[in-house]
């Protein structure tokens, strides 16, 4: 009776996961305007070649770590490349001046950093979005991520 | 004795001073990231540089050992729309070859001011690199393949700086990315930072940058100057295009130029091709092959060079570099011999 309990529980707890977690959803601030973004865009802002939001305020794009799968998948979706594969490329922007995107511990950080900063964008699970953000752009991923909403 | 206050150090000035306003600060502590050095987020301001070591053995010459970079690079946003940035470098200063004082060997090789006027367009004010090609504008040593440098890109072709204003305008259509940039220059009168007449007496030009596909990039520039040197001699016009290919630590980079006076200075034209190919973990084997021929510094050259080295990159920020330069009529502008380097962002 218990073990029929607790496979009932786990079931509806998996039917209550977005089952679209074959999509990174781009998200800003609920007051950081933006217009239309497009995947180049959106690759722009992330490799710090646009500075600047449609409006003049400035685009503060955030990652998580090289190690996260989110970010793995993220990378591989928006650049066709892995995150160390950049690398070089960030060598060449820090010699002019630009760094990489901020990096932070997890996705909670993220929608917490998104959400207090205007001109801030990140990238989370679907099943991680919630109210105090805005999704900007919905990025299809190869990569199966439906194993890292339960964390 | 440094040139008088100029124009480029007054706008340096009035856009720091005048611009006003103030926006979010990132919640984020400093931090150091060795290669990618102090960030401090609240202020978007980042401090770090690079170093170089260099062992040369030409062949018929003098051996030396130099540390002949050590660069400092510096950036700062106080305002959404400006950005700072200055590269101040001790070049040359301790070598077995010539004896140099720290005091004689610094200068500001770059010192600018970026004025983001809308999403797409900037505006740079100050001393910047002369965006013509590809290696000029990336020559720091831990990010170029070889020690030495190809003969089309040498500072005896073209200054390595600008000394005025530049506009870049990107263009994005069909996932792809145009940038255009045109450029004015009086370095002769602007460069207050540097006393030496190797560079512009004044210049402008332009160059074009189309990302055709995600590893491939098509370059074309054109540039119109007078040395700093040789003021009254005519006019030079410098064409150039590039192209690279980058893909799963493959690389293959071209640059070919054609330049022209009408006086003694005369034309010239050549090109570099070279290859990057992975070998092993972080071992990357690198050839390249350079052609020059025209009237190089009033020297009739024609000039073929091979360069055949590898490159270490055990850890992003630190690469280790050996290779072996060879050619035909090539002793006086690019000797062979056998070179070495270690170079590291800090």
């Amino acid at each position: 009776m218990m073990f029929t309990r607790t496979a009932l529980f786990c079931l509806t707890a998996l039917a209550l996961i977005p089952a679209h977690a074959d999509e990174i959803w781009l998200v800003t601030g609920l007051d950081t305007p933006f217009k239309t973004l497009s995947h180049k865009t959106l690759e722009n802002i992330f490799l710090r070649k646009t500075l600047l939001n449609e409006d003049g305020s400035s685009w503060i794009p955030l990652n998580l770590n090289p190690e996260h799968p989110v970010r793995q998948a993220f990378s591989e979706a928006l650049f066709h490349r892995r995150a160390e594969a950049l690398e070089p490329y960030w060598n060449e922007q820090y010699f002019h001046g630009l760094t990489p995107p901020y990096v932070v511990a997890s996705e909670e950080a993220m929608l917490r950093f998104v959400s207090g900063t205007r001109g801030a964008i990140g990238y989370v699970l679907p099943c991680h979005s919630d109210a105090r953000v805005q999704v900007v752009f919905k990025l299809p991923v190869r990569d199966d991520l439906k194993g890292q909403c339960g964390k | 004795m440094p040139k008088p206050l100029r124009p480029t150090l007054i706008v340096l000035l009035l856009l720091g001073h005048s611009l006003s306003g103030s926006w979010a600060a990132p919640p984020l502590p400093p931090s150091y990231k060795w290669g990618r050095g102090i960030s401090v987020p609240a202020l978007d301001f980042n401090l770090g540089g690079y170093a170089n070591v260099s062992y040369m053995h030409p062949e018929n010459q003098p051996n030396y050992l130099k540390l002949d970079e050590i660069s400092l690079l510096i950036s700062w946003s106080p305002l959404q729309r400006l950005r700072f940035f200055a590269e101040v470098e001790a070049d040359d200063w301790l070598s077995t070859q010539y004896p140099n004082s720290f005091a004689n060997a610094i200068r500001a090789e770059r010192l600018y001011a970026d004025l983001l006027a809308t999403d797409t367009l900037t505006v740079r004010v100050g001393k910047f690199l002369t965006p013509l090609g590809r290696w000029n504008v990336i020559h720091a040593a831990p990010l170029i393949w070889t020690t030495t440098r190809p003969l089309v890109t040498d500072e005896q072709l073209f200054s390595h700086h600008l000394n005025g204003f530049m506009l870049t305008q990107r263009i994005q259509f069909s996932e792809r990315n145009l940038d255009i940039s045109v450029y004015a220059d009086h370095s002769s009168q602007f460069d207050i930072f540097d006393n030496s007449t190797t560079g512009f007496d004044d210049a402008f030009g332009g160059r074009v940058n189309l990302e055709l596909s995600e590893p491939w990039q098509v370059g074309f520039s054109f540039i119109n100057f007078t040395n700093e040197l040789h003021p009254k001699a005519e006019r030079n016009n410098m064409v150039g295009m590039d192209f690279v290919w980058k893909k799963d630590g493959y690389e293959v980079t071209t640059e070919a130029i054609y330049r022209h006076a009408n006086d003694s200075q005369g034309q010239e034209h050549g090109l570099y091709l070279q290859g990057i190919a992975p070998l092993a973990k972080q071992v990357f084997a690198i050839g390249r092959y350079e052609y020059l021929n025209g009237t190089h510094q009033f020297i009739r050259t024609d000039t073929h060079i091979g360069v055949t080295g590898l490159a270490w990159r055990p850890y992003v920020p630190l690469v280790f570099k050996a290779e072996y330069r060879f050619g035909s009529q090539n002793e006086s502008v690019a000797p062979s011999g056998f070179f070495t380097s270690i170079s590291m962002f800090f």
